[in-house]
């Protein structure tokens, strides 16, 4: 990458001058695109008749989330609770669990295998033993995100911490750096653009791991929901609850998306260049 | 413990401790069972302030000798001292500073943080980094550029900075890999000539690995010529070219000629 470097002694500018006009249109087109099937499927399913039980016209399910937004704003924020609590024990648990790898080869080659086992369980297979152990309430719903997020963590942050530059290292060794000015200044920030990759995965399964959990035993949120509604009939509903649940799956992803780009600025560039 | 001992045999003994001394060094690498030996009875003497030149064929060992300088490496048997210290105890007191092939500027830092890195690992503040780090970029002639990250810069310019965080703590020493190999013909020129500027201002020994005759013979008061199979030092040519050299009058000048060719001679000679 350095050697193919630009030799002459220019710094190297950022093309400018897209027009206004332009980048407005770019932010738009995903949005118009979206627009575009919605308005179709409502003009087909009006044309062909399609009952609402089969499949629900746009319209019907946006009139659906409108009267029951109450309702299911009670159920999302029980459903965000849980997932983001998996979220942080999952990540962090990851995250610490590679940094111990990192230092004990020994430990890695003697763990890493466990958490290759648990990991190759299905995690519904795992949430009604969860539900036994800890009963109706938060902790298994908690335990199945975080079980569902920790291992791509653990398996990125230890690629990451590990695939460090060595002429990186080399010079760390020749200002006589210490270990742990090796990591923070080193190791941790190479490792970041591998973390934020995990922690993407990560935002979509802890979710997931909720959800299941909710499925398989629960009074409220989301997957109760959804649940619910299928066992007493009311389409729209769950199509309304399936499209909550879509929309912090895509909030959740871009506030990491947003919190790389101010973290991580350096990637981005480097990954346009590359 | 060690670092103390050496300190005050060498202000018992000598004034001035060489920059580094290398005696008869030898390095053998085991590999699948086959001893390849990379370096056979190397002895080399930098003198404080000294600039000398490390030539020869790809393969002979003049990193290696370097970095065993550097303490990267250890070598199979020999000694090594570092104005008078040996390796590690040089290393660990910040005696040297080794600049790589390859700038190896930290990414995530911009150029202000690059070369105040060494500073900032020995526990100095950020408020008495700053005047210093400033002083070294106009050195460079990189004032200006602090706020920019390494991928916004070009090659001639990082490798200026690589050169700059070299300098922070004022080494009594610089290992030069092969610096300016990745640059093109008139950047590397370029930075010949900044390199002397710059030494000009510093009191600095160096040791400069290169696979160009006439960068050797424009920069080095000494050129040492190796030779490969096993790696050693076959000659070392003294380059009796006057100081402050301008390299625009010097390089067409008949004396420069003569020691490249010298040189030449000492790499091709079996």
């Amino acid at each position: 990458m350095l050697a193919n470097a630009p030799a002459s002694d220019l710094p190297v500018e950022a093309p400018q001058g897209a027009s206004l006009l332009r980048r407005l249109w770019d932010r738009l087109i995903p949005f118009t695109a979206t627009l575009g099937i919605l308005v179709s499927i409502e003009v087909f399913l009006r044309l062909a008749d399609v009952p609402s039980y089969v499949l629900p016209r746009p319209t019907l399910i946006l009139q659906t989330l409108w009267s029951n937004a109450g309702l299911l704003l009670r159920h999302t924020g029980i459903t965000v609770l849980e997932a983001s609590l998996g979220f942080f024990v999952g990540n962090a648990v990851g995250v610490l669990l590679a940094i111990v790898f990192l230092y004990s080869r020994s430990l890695e080659r003697s763990l890493f295998p466990v958490a290759q086992t648990i990991r190759s369980i299905p995690v519904v297979a795992l949430a009604p033993l969860f539900l036994l152990w800890f009963g109706n309430g938060l902790s298994p719903k908690v335990i199945t995100a975080a079980l569902i997020c920790f291992f791509p963590t653990l398996v990125n942050t230890f690629r990451g911490l590990a695939s460090v530059d060595r002429l990186n290292l080399e010079l760390m060794h020749t200002l006589a750096a210490s270990p742990s000015q090796v990591f923070w200044k080193v190791r941790w920030p190479a490792a970041l653009p591998h973390i934020f990759t995990a922690l993407k995965i990560a935002s979509a399964s802890a979710i997931i791991g909720a959800l299941i959990a909710e499925w398989v035993g629960s009074d409220k949120g989301l997957g109760y929901l959804v649940v619910t509604s299928t066992y007493e009939y009311r389409v729209e509903l769950l199509w309304a609850t399936i499209c909550v649940t879509s929309i912090i799956a895509v909030i959740s992803f871009e506030l990491i998306a947003w919190a790389e780009r101010r973290l991580v600025p350096w990637h981005d560039e480097t990954a346009a260049t590359d | 413990m060690t670092v103390s001992l050496a300190k005050s045999v060498e202000a018992g003994t000598r004034a001035l401790p060489a920059a580094v001394e290398v005696g008869g060094v030898h390095m053998t690498y085991r590999t699948g069972g086959k001893v390849l030996e990379a370096l056979s009875d190397v002895s080399l003497t930098v003198a404080p302030g000294e600039f000398v030149a490390l030539i020869g064929p790809s393969g002979c060992g003049k990193s290696t000798i370097l970095r065993l300088v550097a303490d990267i490496l250890k070598p199979s048997r020999g000694v090594i001292k570092v104005g008078g210290l040996d390796p590690q105890a040089a290393r660990l007191d910040r005696r040297y500073s080794f600049v790589f092939q390859e700038p190896v500027l930290l990414p995530w830092r911009n150029l202000r943080d690059n070369i105040g890195l060494p500073l900032e690992l020995a526990g100095v503040a950020p408020q008495a980094r700053a005047p210093k780090v400033q002083a070294l970029l106009e050195m460079v002639q990189l004032s200006g550029f602090d706020d920019r990250m390494p991928n916004e810069l070009s090659g001639g310019m990082r490798m200026r900075a690589s050169l700059a965080r070299a300098l922070t703590q004022n080494p009594p020493l610089l290992l030069m890999d092969e610096p300016f190999g990745a640059l093109d013909e008139i950047t590397r020129a370029q930075m010949n000539r900044e390199l002397l500027r710059v030494w000009d201002e510093t009191s600095a020994a160096v040791l400069f690995v290169t696979h160009s005759i006439e960068e050797a013979v424009f920069l080095a008061d000494r050129v040492a010529v190796m030779s490969a199979r096993p790696g050693r030092i076959s000659h070392i040519v003294p380059v009796d070219l006057p100081r402050p050299r301008s390299y625009d009058d010097l390089v067409e000048s008949s004396a420069f000629e003569q020691c490249c060719r010298i040189v030449r001679r000492a790499l091709h000679a079996r």
